[in-house]
């Protein structure tokens, strides 16, 4: 795998739930200790695009590929997509982390329960080292004193924090944040953020759909805009936050800034 | 395994009968049952402990034990005490017994549901307990616990099979019937297991419509 | 105590009855546990993507709701001799109360996964686990958590449902206290007892229900 292969690479990508088409073509790239940050309206395809980066959702038509790899689809001798297998495919899951807006915490297991949940049955560690690990990830977190608290337990922000250490417990080599502080109270979003800014410094390659703003200009080294299906316009984030090119761009940052659930220059 | 064509078309008038004869054991089961479970929730919720005590007493042995116990021992019992009981008497009184228990505690469940408060209001303006009970609690509780009733009621009709061990021609005894004196056990299976399963879909259906009109007030 | 009442005959059949009891429960259990196994395919298929798998499950879920146990105790008994299988009556008793059981336990569980969060599932497969260890990690335990009333009235209701067996010349408790009838003439003392065990093993029931949930759900 040599340095240039990148990371992430989308290419004409479209995905249609039954007559509707969310996804209209993306082309995209996202090169290694990359943050890119995707903003855009509600309904725009951002978690969608997110989505078929891990193969949670099946692209229609096009091709993800993840360290130069497709997921989900091999390439027949014809070019054309054939369905991968299930093991390869949980394979290829396993260096890509997900966090979802709904934390998505099984609350049957504790904090710890939850982390070493996937090191346990995929990649079938002893307990011992699973919980090692485990320890350190949400130590990484902040939360190493609430190792055996119940998801009940814990605030919304603590619950969005173990699940970025679920992910992390995986040795991802990319995560995806799939708008991760919007169920938020406002009060809890910094810690979460916080967290993330961390990550990023550390170098780790980063896809961030969000609505915080001021963490995209602050952690961003490129920001994409999306709307109805498209990438609108993409660049450095002074660039497209600061002085959009298009229309769209402009009129969709000028209501999130009217709104105020920007928000993020107080919180970040 | 091809079904006897002429056996069927020879048995059929007769399972048609006895299916009619099940639809109505179970509909008195049913209706006695209810009068009984409301008495019964009612005395379950009352401020004098014996008769909660009582109450609770027959709920529990009632659904502790099996129908067939409770059926067999009406029967056999009775003789005992110069009670001779026509095996469909003493089937349907079995039978009611036992929904009374059970429509009870669905029926308790939709009183204590109803809101505290309704049922002051009403009784602020002057309605007696049974004016309260019969115009506003129960059209209120009919809502929660129509699609447990009626999950009751299709019980019944299946329940109602155990009758045929004490000898009363319903469908399953017809069956067993045909069974044991043609030794054609596909025909009488299929044929009433059909017949159970349309009275069981009918109920159902019966019940969703009922349902609907219940639960009128509660849709937008 | 009641006109007749002889509380030493109670005690005498008690030796004869729980030996039945013991048939009962070993009837039983074998019953739960085949439910148990077999409704959980039957619930995912009852979700399947697939129309046709789904309209098998449905099928086979709705004829067994439709219809009466004991019709389906004579169907596991007479029809499988009739394409060569022989099972022995306690092979059949254990089948039915299985295939009838699996039905039911398959609606409770559909409710109880249907009801779980989806992103439950989605997360466990993000982390790379197969389909299979997210429902056996992840969907079942919450799902048998959340379900677990539902599921211990089940159980209950196959105990009481093995009554049925005593069809099949199964010497469980309820033939067990019938024979003995007939044979002392005391029903009122034979059925006292046999209720008794019924109700103590039903109770056995309830109490390691009661257990089971507090280790389930010590997470809420």
């Amino acid at each position: 795998m040599t340095a240039d292969v990148p990371a992430v690479k989308v290419v004409g990508l479209h995905k249609s739930f039954g007559s509707l088409e969310v996804l209209r073509g993306i082309d995209l790239e996202v090169r290694r200790g990359e943050v890119l940050c995707v903003i855009g309206p509600s309904g725009s395809g951002k978690s969608t695009l997110l989505r078929c980066i891990n193969f949670l959702e099946e692209p229609t038509r096009g091709m993800v590929y993840v360290n130069g790899e497709p997921i989900g689809f091999r390439e027949g001798p014809d070019g054309s997509r054939v369905r991968d297998s299930a093991a390869r495919l949980n394979a290829m899951r396993q260096r890509i982390g997900i966090v979802f807006q709904a934390y998505n915490l099984w609350p049957h297991r504790t904090a710890l329960g939850n982390v070493i949940e996937a090191l346990l049955v995929v990649r079938k560690l002893p307990r011992e080292r699973a919980i090692e690990i485990g320890r350190r990830q949400l130590a990484r977190v902040g939360l190493a004193e609430k190792a055996d608290q119940y998801p009940s337990r814990l605030s919304g922000g603590q619950q969005q924090r173990v699940a970025i250490a679920r992910a992390l417990a995986m040795e991802p080599e990319i995560m995806l944040f799939d708008e991760v502080t919007s169920a938020l109270d406002p009060e809890l979003v910094g810690e979460v953020l916080k967290v993330m800014r961390q990550l990023a410094a550390d170098g780790m390659t980063m896809v961030v759909v969000t609505h915080e703003m001021g963490f995209a200009r602050e952690v961003a080294d490129r920001v994409v805009f999306m709307d109805g299906g498209v990438i609108v316009e993409e660049g450095p984030p002074d660039e497209v936050l600061g002085n959009p090119r298009h229309d769209r761009t402009r009129r969709f940052l000028a209501r999130v800034l009217a709104k105020g659930d920007d928000g993020s220059s107080v919180r970040g | 395994m091809t079904l006897d064509r002429e056996l069927l078309a020879e048995i059929w008038p007769l399972f048609v009968r006895a299916s009619v004869t099940t639809a109505w054991i179970s509909a008195l089961s049913m209706a006695i049952g209810l009068v009984l479970g409301l008495l019964t929730a009612l005395a379950r919720l009352s401020p004098w402990r014996p008769l909660r005590l009582v109450a609770r007493g027959y709920v529990e042995l009632i659904r502790g034990t099996p129908l067939l116990v409770q059926v067999y021992f009406l029967y056999a019992a009775a003789p005992y005490y110069h009670l001779t009981l026509p095996p469909i008497v003493s089937g349907v009184t079995s039978l009611s017994l036992y929904v009374g228990a059970y429509a009870s505690e669905i029926l308790r469940a939709g009183i204590t549901a109803v809101h505290k408060g309704q049922i002051e209001a009403a009784r602020s303006l002057g309605m007696s307990y049974w004016q309260t009970l019969r115009r506003v609690t129960i059209p209120i509780m009919a809502a929660l616990v129509t699609p447990a009733l009626t999950n009751e009621f299709t019980g019944v009709l299946k329940w109602s099979s155990i009758l045929s061990l004490i000898t009363v021609p319903e469908l399953t005894y017809r069956a067993y019937q045909v069974i044991a004196e043609s030794y054609a056990p596909i025909e009488a299976l299929v044929l009433s297991g059909l017949m159970y399963w349309a009275l069981t879909d009918i109920v159902a259906w019966g019940g969703r419509v009922v349902e609907r009109r219940v639960t009128r007030h509660l849709s937008p | 105590m009641l006109p007749g009442f002889d509380p030493g005959i109670v005690v005498e059949s008690l030796p004869v009855l729980v030996r039945g009891a013991l048939v009962t429960l070993q009837v039983s259990a074998l019953g739960i546990l085949l439910a148990g196994v077999l409704a959980v395919p039957v619930a995912f298929a009852r979700l399947s993507a697939s129309r046709a798998v789904r309209g098998l499950a449905f099928l086979y879920v709705d004829a067994v709701r439709g219809t009466p146990l004991l019709v389906q105790l004579y169907a596991v008994f007479y029809l499988p001799p009739l394409v060569g299988i022989d099972l022995t009556p306690l092979e059949s008793a254990v089948l039915a109360l299985g295939l009838n059981g699996a039905a039911y336990t398959a609606e409770i569980l559909r409710g109880g996964i249907v009801a779980l969060p989806k992103g439950q599932v989605e997360s466990a497969r993000s982390l790379g686990m197969t389909q299979w260890q997210a429902v056996r990690r992840i969907v079942l335990p919450q799902v048998v958590g959340n379900v677990l009333p539902a599921l211990t009235n089940e159980a209950a209701s196959l105990l009481k449902g093995s009554s049925l067996i005593s069809v099949l010349a199964i010497i469980e408790l309820t033939r067990a206290g019938h024979q003995l009838v007939g044979r002392i003439l005391r029903p009122l003392e034979v059925y006292f007892a046999v209720a008794l065990l019924y109700l103590l093993v039903n109770a056995a029931i309830f109490w390691a229900s009661h257990r089971l949930e507090r280790r389930l759900v010590a997470y809420r």
